[in-house]
């Protein structure tokens, strides 16, 4: 009996301190990477719950990392919640896996601990020998509005992987549209192809675009900065279909001076008349046969028509009424191939009104004024085959030669400036600012040269199937291309 | 696949009587009172499911995490300013019923105005367990402060996601959960209990590229007025062009602005535009932003 007080005593102090619990936390480490999986640099967010409650034990939560070789990495220590459903719960960022880490399995543990218990729990986690993953390589491919286009990229590790698109909206001013993938975890080091429908809510407009590649740590929630670990970019060019469905055979066209595209069609033996926005405003079908190219009279009330089955030009007013024309087959002063007629036209108010007309198979370009008297012919410069003709704000000519490969530039008065070789030139237009655009049909591609002559862009390569003319429209470096083999015109902006 | 056999659909909070007892799988329901595994599927093979349609109502900021925060951080706003808000922890779209998050703020004067929606950007699978919810959705987007009517002073934003779940084979949507978040402590610029200057008339014509036209509109008082111009996608995704296109004091009554489609220098591409004005006046008030949309075409 002499223990009896003592035993009440015990009782009573047992029942006074509350009793040490050991709890088990089930912490996970979350993000889309499969579970575990830490690279280093990385922030690690944790989700764990079951940490005592408040009324026992207020001690913040300690988090450690234990790297392959046993080093200890000591993280933040946060406090959990018990607000929220789940007792005890700890959700968020925990800190960096150190860039000295080593690679291979390790260990992360959280716990909290005081007098009266302690949770604690622990997961597996592996980091991956490679350093850092980087974008080995990235092309984009140029794309249509609307339609996909492609991107083909290789990461050197496995890597959390997001694409951005940037747009020049003016030249320097490049604005982001779109993520089209915003962190996917990609497993394996290989290339991967990644086609971007050209979409933001909506087609996009054509332009300049940018596709940057990068691997990046996982990040909590969007509008987050994410730690960016390597990124590439790579330009590419989308570009707007216009008049789609409507157009039978395109050889050239012509923007006129109120921004119109002037489009006509060799085999509906038309012309076609698109907006700014790529709608169609007006087709005119006067007296033509296998219609190539258009031209303007300065002040836009006359169209000049490379009549070519009727080896002609002829003139159509805005009304579409045929009001006269110039030339017939043969191969003197004045007339035109008659094999394949007048293959190509363009008008400058120089001079009192010139209107160049190129004469392929007679090898030579024809300056005629606007009552259609013969003024003078280019010959030489090594003219073999001209397609079409362009005419310079300086008031110089440009010629696509597709039989002797080469863009050739004529002063106005038929003395060569020079010539640039290309594989197969087919269209030429000269840009408001002084900027020269070719068509090539080999390459299937269209370009641009700055006033220098120097290559600012090369466009279409990947979609144009055998682009014919170019037409330049404007003042922020929208030109048009005209494909002639899948009879599509294409609206591209070169800022 | 499953199909309905006999349904008896109610909007109401209530029971919805279905039988799958001839099919093998369906997605989920709710359960009350909160919600889980929203859009989760598991297998029922040869039972009387009963329904229960409302009644789960999330609790304000479920979760231990931000549902609403706005980038940036910035807390006070002049009227027409945008608001970029980004939030976690939302639900997705449910069998095709949109569950966008409305947002509306509440002024110092009590009175909501409603900002729009925004909508969700992608989803987080945490893999947490079966016991919570397992596709929260990170949302984003930019509403903007209306003008005119909203009293200056402390206010805050209210964001309410609706949770709609489609009745299979009925196409009817029922409002199965709601969620709620507030974001406090804003302020909205401007003093109180002065009336806000108001613009009329505004005429925004179409022009193009090289060309000059004069904009005009009407002020009811004189203040500082600013014109701000964004070039718009096909869809409407705006793109601000800065500098403004006019940030100067200007007098009451008529006012014109002639523009030349150019910034710095530069001729702006052709395509479709918007212009929004908005005026401050002496006292610091702001007016309602007033926007027209305008082409430009090639020159």
């Amino acid at each position: 009996m002499r223990w009896a007080p003592l035993a009440v005593g015990l009782a009573v102090l047992a029942a006074l301190v509350p009793v040490a619990e050991a709890r088990t936390t089930n912490l996970k480490t979350h993000s889309s990477a499969p579970q575990g999986v830490l690279s280093r640099g990385e922030r690690i967010y944790v989700l764990a719950y079951n940490f005592l409650p408040r009324r026992i034990c207020k001690k913040k939560v300690r988090f450690t990392l234990t790297d392959a070789a046993g080093k200890k990495y000591r993280l933040l220590r946060r406090r959990p919640s018990f607000k929220s459903r789940v007792e005890g719960e700890l959700y968020g960022y925990v800190g960096d896996v150190p860039s000295t880490a080593a690679p291979g399995e390790g260990s992360l543990r959280s716990k909290q601990k005081c007098r009266a218990g302690r949770a604690s729990g622990r997961v597996k986690t592996f980091i991956p020998g490679a350093a850092n993953p980087q974008v080995a390589s990235l092309s984009a491919n140029d794309g249509v509005s609307g339609l996909k286009t492609r991107f083909a990229f290789e990461i050197t590790a496995r890597a959390r992987v997001a694409i951005r698109i940037d747009y020049e909206f003016m030249p320097g001013d490049w604005r982001e549209v779109s993520v089209p993938l915003n962190g996917a975890y990609l497993t394996k080091p290989r290339l991967y192809a990644f086609d971007w429908r050209a979409n933001v809510d909506g087609p996009v407009p054509a332009g300049h675009y940018r596709a940057t590649v990068e691997t990046r740590a996982y990040r909590r929630y969007y509008g987050e900065e994410p730690t960016v670990f390597h990124k590439k970019t790579e330009d590419f060019y989308i570009a707007e279909r216009v008049g789609t469905g409507t157009l039978t055979e395109v050889v050239d066209g012509q923007v006129d001076g109120g921004g119109r595209l002037v489009v006509p069609d060799k085999v509906r033996n038309d012309i076609r008349v698109f907006g700014a926005t790529g709608t169609l405003l007006a087709t005119f079908a006067p007296p033509l046969s296998a219609p190539k190219d258009v031209a303007f009279s300065p002040d836009d009330s006359t169209i000049y028509v490379a009549d070519s089955g009727n080896f002609r030009i002829a003139k159509v007013d805005r009304s579409g009424n045929m009001t006269g024309s110039f030339g017939s087959a043969g191969s003197g002063p004045g007339q035109f191939s008659s094999s394949q007629g007048p293959q190509g036209v363009a008008a400058t108010a120089a001079n009192g009104g010139r209107i160049y007309v190129v004469d392929g198979d007679n090898a030579r370009i024809q300056a005629f004024d606007p009552n259609g008297e013969l003024k003078s012919t280019i010959t030489g410069g090594g003219l073999n085959d001209p397609f079409s003709p362009a005419i310079a704000p300086d008031g110089t000519i440009w010629v696509a030669d597709a039989g002797s490969n080469k863009l050739l530039h004529f002063s106005p008065e038929g003395m060569t400036l020079g010539e640039i070789a290309l594989p197969r030139p087919f269209g030429v237009d000269v840009d408001r600012a002084g900027r020269l655009i070719y068509a090539d049909n080999q390459q299937r591609l269209a370009a641009v040269l700055d006033s220098g002559g120097v290559q600012s862009a090369v466009v279409g390569q990947s979609f144009l199937s055998g682009p014919s003319g170019v037409a330049a429209a404007g003042l922020a470096g929208d030109f048009y291309v005209l494909d002639g083999t899948a009879d599509q015109v294409f609206r591209f902006r070169v800022p | 696949m499953f199909a309905l056999q006999k349904t008896n659909v109610s909007t109401e909070p209530g029971e919805v009587q279905v039988d799958f007892t001839q099919f093998g799988t369906y997605a989920r329901f709710l359960g009350a009172p909160q919600p889980v595994g929203v859009g989760r599927a598991f297998r029922l093979t040869g039972a009387l499911l009963v329904l229960v349609i409302g009644l789960a109502t999330v609790p304000p900021a479920h979760g231990a995490y931000e549902t609403l925060k706005i980038q940036g951080g910035t807390k006070e706003f002049v009227p027409g300013d945008p608001i970029r808000l980004v939030g976690h922890s939302w639900f997705g779209p449910i069998s095709n019923c949109k569950n966008r998050v409305a947002i509306r703020l509440k002024d110092k004067g009590g009175k909501q105005h409603s900002l729009g929606s925004i909508g969700p950007l992608h989803t987080n699978t945490f893999g947490i367990g079966s016991q919570s919810v397992k596709n929260f959705w990170d949302i984003g987007g930019t509403v903007r402060v209306p003008g005119g009517s909203v009293t200056p002073g402390t206010a805050s934003l209210i964001a309410i996601q609706r949770i709609k779940f489609r009745i299979p084979f009925t196409s009817i949507c029922v409002q199965v959960a709601r969620k709620q978040s507030r974001l406090s402590g804003l302020r909205i610029a401007g003093p109180e209990g002065d009336a806000p200057p108001e613009v009329t008339d505004l005429i925004v014509p179409d022009m193009r590229q090289g060309r000059s036209s004069p904009m005009s509109w009407r002020s009811s008082e004189a203040g500082h007025t600013t014109v701000m111009l964004s070039f718009l996608f096909t869809s409407g995704h705006p793109l601000e062009v800065s500098p403004l296109l006019l940030d100067e004091p200007r007098p009451a009554g008529t006012n014109t602005l002639d523009r030349d489609a150019t910034v710095g220098g530069k001729p702006l591409p052709a395509g479709r535009y918007r212009i929004e004005l908005r005026i401050r006046d002496s006292a610091g008030s702001f007016s309602a932003p007033v926007r027209r949309e305008f082409t430009i075409g090639f020159g």
